[in-house]
């Protein structure tokens, strides 16, 4: 196994989750390289950060550097591309939500996320006054026919055949046309310089993972699809107490989420009625929400609009 | 030569033209319009510096940008487009001015037209010149404009703004050049205007005048392109702004996709450029003094012309709206709530309704033939408008996202900074500076199209003062 | 002392199984699909005794598509032991269905329609068996064929509004948008040449 800085978190926020380390069987697994890591992981697994092997790479703007063997960027094309024959979907029960935002916090901690921004946001939605409101987790819906990747002038937001929606911010040209284009308001630009943590800077740039950041570019949820590749949850995915977030691929019709319970997609969507947001606009998005009935936690307070059934003006 | 084909006098059988037939018309109108041509002085002087002042702060506060991001406008995550792209839209806007109505005027023989065609020709290229790169000053990566070639997607509307914007540009100079090069060769001759220019100078206008003399043949050949381009301009204009209109169009967003932003900004265009125009007229006017050649009747026609698309705006404003509110579907009640009632947008909105399209339409229509202070009043009011207006249609849609930001405890806004004022300014002060330089270098009247109007057809239907039918009655005679 | 060496020797052969699939990892071989490790951890702490030794197969029953698994104990039909059906998947291991075994020593689950095989269409199922006081947990790994091969999707950047390329009509509505006004430009720049060598 590598010990690449993502790769580490990565293990420990399935450690963290807890759920997959009882499951001997899943822990065990997320151990073992998905086939197209086998020959960068064929060295001796040594634990510890700092060691590992180092291989040259050459960076976009001309330098050469080292980097852990795992982080050696992948062939432009490939990354454009994705996948082939894989299909990433995301399942959110909205039953099993809380609202307590630990998957946007771990999100957060994995890409590096500056407190102005996040890749997933947790509304608390309330369809109309006199139902129960809930909360709202909202990734990037990585849409089949993405409003975004139509309006880009330069090809620098793109569908890969693996399903994920990325950015190459080295592309970008920071036009935000697809920022005003995306109905779900997922993605975010960054204003400033940024400031990103030091490990993340060492690291080469990659549509992947979208680090290390640039200035005037537009960045958003990328379904982490360089883990995803090795078989491990995104960050959000893992991390929720409530296994609320499930993610698998659509072409093996199963979802894993942080508690390890693989269930089948097909069936997960059918028997709990499965549904995607404002799909009316037709962008298909490759993100399924599942309706907040039985819920298994206290539904959030309701707002004075049911409480105060006659007070409340209505239009 | 200016007036050749006037005077069909033989031009002789080896093709030598004839020599110079000078009217004392021609020898008037060329005189009176080439007093603009002067170097600036005074006032004119103080007037450049004071542009020159304000473009060098918007340059500062766009280096600003350059260094700290777009962090230092008002823009944010959920307003993702401001002030700038509001500029974009005005400027492109303003451009249909011109080329669009001389165009149109002169494919329907408006001989009115013949004073008013160079200045019109000229907000294009100016308003071009400046709306353009308001999309650069707005990128978060302009070091990265050359991606827009090497990777280009035809898909992107903004690719087809690129494409139409360029060859609107383009066709504009062109335009703009071919209409002027009678006028090239006058100013070539020197004396002609009677201002001294240097030598250089004079190389300039020959060479940009390409040896006209006013034969039949290369009247022939001037009279097939000005023709050409007036036709084929028109298409080209009309398709700018329509794409400029799908920018916001085609994304689902509330409050833009509609099926009627296309017409919708092309007949804005033309009536902020109608405006535009007569503003612009009405400056000149007054400072060179050229109220022989821009006269009352002209102020009257393109007021009737402004009115017409006035109207125009409202009707669509009202289709456009009332559509949304009788609907009444959730998201779009959102917008029209913000719009016209409960934000600072409501006064902003209802302001824009009453004062810049209502109070212009009264004065338009008000029968003062003596003056042409309510036309002016008028186009001030439209062109302020039609900027808020841009303005309207930009914030409040982003401010309008499907998912509504206040379900996350976020309460997004969008208030201007300086960086993006400064930046604005510079660029109206650009467009004065190029319209003031333009001036200076060709003469904002057609010294041509006006001489023959008056000789071929007339002062009356050429717009300009009888005075110089007198002069020209006894050349024709 | 006996029964000390034949529990060693049984824990041997339970292990010998995954250390043969472990040299195979190694050789590089089957790499198309991603392997599961059989946990350990089950056969550890589960009571000590006998392995009971498992053999996966599809089946029908009454007309019914089975998945069975049958299990034997020192050669012989292990009767009620709990049997759990599960599938390797991308992110984890699913389960397919759990049955007790019969006096054949058969459990069987619904056979697992529809579930797609990867490139390869098979599926790589895991069964295990429950331990209990009389023998040991086993587990054991199995390859059958799925309902469905995936197949990459032939043409996954079709010409598209969303994808790279632009739709064809698309392009010929701007290259012809675009002929048309620049010939015209052209064909006004040669009249202006015209102009010019008429002078």
């Amino acid at each position: 196994m590598s010990n690449d800085r993502r790769d580490f978190i990565k293990n420990s926020l399935i450690v963290l989750g807890g759920a997959v380390a009882a499951k001997a069987t899943g822990g065990a697994f997320a151990a073992v390289p998905a086939p197209a890591d086998a020959a960068s992981a064929s060295a001796p697994p040594v634990p510890g950060p700092s060691s590992g092997p180092m291989v040259p790479a050459l960076t976009a703007d001309g330098r050469l550097v080292q980097v852990h063997a795992s982080a050696a960027p992948k062939p432009a094309l490939a990354v454009r591309q994705g996948i082939p024959g894989r299909k990433w979907v995301m399942v959110i029960d909205l039953a099993s939500c809380d609202g307590c935002r630990t998957c946007t916090r771990a999100c957060g901690k994995m890409h590096a996320i500056p407190g102005d921004r996040e890749w997933i946001r947790v509304f608390k939605m309330q369809d109309s006054p006199e139902t129960a409101p809930y909360f709202f987790p909202r990734p990037c819906f990585h849409c089949d026919n993405p409003p975004c990747t139509r309006v880009c002038p330069v090809d620098a937001t793109f569908k890969r055949q693996d399903g994920t929606v990325l950015i190459d911010n080295e592309r970008c040209i920071g036009c935000r046309f697809c920022m005003a284009a995306c109905p779900y308001s997922v993605r975010v630009f960054n204003w400033s310089r940024p400031h990103d943590p030091p490990e993340v800077l060492t690291e080469p740039y990659s549509p992947e993972h979208g680090t290390p950041r640039r200035i005037g570019t537009v960045e958003k949820c990328d379904f982490c699809p360089d883990m995803a590749e090795q078989g491990m949850l995104p960050a959000c995915a893992a991390a929720c107490p409530m296994a609320v977030i499930y993610f698998g691929d659509q072409n093996e019709d199963a979802v894993t989420n942080s508690k390890g319970e693989t269930v089948r997609l097909s069936t997960l969507l059918t028997d709990r009625a499965g549904y995607q947001y404002m799909e009316e606009l037709g962008t298909k998005p490759r993100v399924y929400y599942l309706p907040p009935k039985n819920r298994m936690y206290a539904p959030p307070d309701r707002t004075a609009a049911v409480l105060g059934h006659d007070v409340m003006r209505r239009r | 030569m200016v007036n050749g084909p006037s005077v069909p006098s033989a031009s002789s059988a080896d093709g030598t033209p004839p020599p110079a037939p000078e009217s004392a018309l021609a020898r008037h109108i060329t005189t009176e319009i080439g007093t603009t041509l002067a170097l600036p002085r005074g006032g004119e002087r103080l007037w450049i510096l004071f542009l020159l002042l304000v473009i060098t702060a918007g340059a500062a506060a766009y280096i600003m940008q350059l260094i700290y991001g777009l962090s230092v406008t008002g823009m944010r995550d959920y307003v993702s487009w401001g002030v700038y792209m509001t500029n974009f839209v005005f400027f492109i806007g303003v451009s249909h001015a011109g080329t669009l109505i001389s165009a149109i005027l002169r494919v329907t023989n408006a001989e009115w037209r013949r004073p008013i065609t160079r200045m019109a020709e000229g907000i294009t290229v100016f308003a071009l010149l400046v709306g353009a790169p308001m999309v650069i000053v707005d990128m978060g990566r302009p070091d990265r404009l050359q991606h827009v070639i090497l990777y280009g997607r035809l898909n992107s509307p903004i690719l087809w703004d690129v494409l139409s914007v360029t060859t609107y540009i383009t066709g504009s100079f062109l335009y703009l050049y071919v209409a002027s090069i009678p006028d090239f060769a006058i100013l070539a001759r020197q004396g002609s205007t009677g201002n001294t220019f240097s030598v250089l100078r004079l190389r300039i206008y020959n060479f940009f005048s390409l040896g006209y003399r006013g034969t039949p043949q290369q009247k022939h050949h001037l009279e097939r392109a000005l023709g050409t381009m007036a036709v084929v301009i028109i298409p080209v204009a009309v398709s700018v702004h329509t794409v400029v209109s799908w920018v916001f169009g085609m994304t689902l967003r509330p409050g833009w996709h509609s099926t009627i932003f296309g017409p919708y900004f092309v007949i804005g265009a033309i009536f902020s450029g109608t405006a535009g125009i007569v503003l612009a007229m009405a400056v000149f006017r007054r400072v060179y003094g050229l109220e022989k050649y821009l006269t009352n009747r002209h102020f009257r026609y393109l007021g009737t012309l402004l009115l017409v698309f006035n109207i125009l705006y409202i009707y669509f404003t009202l289709s456009e709206y009332l559509t949304t509110w009788y609907g009444g579907e959730s998201v779009d009640m959102r917008l029209v709530d913000m719009l016209m009632g409960a934000s600072h947008f409501g006064p902003l909105f209802w302001g824009t309704i009453v004062f810049g399209l209502f109070v212009p339409a009264i004065l338009l229509v008000l029968p003062i033939k003596k003056t042409i202070a309510p036309i002016v009043i008028a186009a001030i009011l439209v062109n302020i408008g039609m900027w808020v207006k841009r303005y309207l249609i930009i914030i409040p849609t982003m401010l309008t996202p499907f998912i509504d930001p206040k379900a996350a405890g976020a309460t997004p806004s969008y208030i201007p900074t300086f960086v993006e004022w400064m930046i604005t300014a510079a660029a109206f002060a650009f467009f004065l500076l190029l319209f003031t330089m333009f001036a200076k270098f060709l003469p904002i009247i057609s010294i041509w199209e006006t001489v023959e109007g008056v000789e071929t057809l007339g002062a009356e239907r050429t717009g300009v003062s009888p005075e110089l039918q007198k002069l020209a009655g006894k050349e024709i005679q | 002392m006996k029964p000390m060496i034949s529990l060693l020797v049984m824990i041997l052969l339970a292990a010998l199984p995954m250390t043969a699939r472990a040299a195979d990892d190694m050789a590089g071989m089957d790499m198309s699909m991603p392997h599961a490790m059989t946990a350990p951890a089950a056969t550890t702490t589960s009571p000590a005794g006998p392995v009971p030794t498992i053999v996966v197969a599809p089946r029908v029953e009454e007309g019914n598509r089975m998945l069975g698994a049958t299990v034997t104990l020192n050669g012989k039909p292990l009767v009620g032991a709990q049997v759990s059906f599960l599938v390797q998947r991308s992110f984890g291991i699913m389960n397919i269905g759990h049955d007790e075994t019969l006096d054949d020593g058969v459990a069987a689950v619904k056979f697992p329609e529809g579930l797609p095989g990867g490139a390869a269409g098979t599926l790589h199922i895991i069964v295990r068996v429950a331990g209990t006081p009389r023998y040991a947990a086993a587990s054991t790994d199995a390859t059958i064929d799925a309902d469905i091969i995936v197949v990459p999707d032939p043409d996954p950047f079709p010409r598209a509004i969303w994808a790279p390329k632009a739709p064809i009509p698309l392009i010929l509505t701007l290259a012809l948008a675009l002929a048309g006004v620049w010939t015209t430009f052209v064909f006004v720049i040669i009249q202006l040449r015209a102009l010019y060598k008429a002078r």
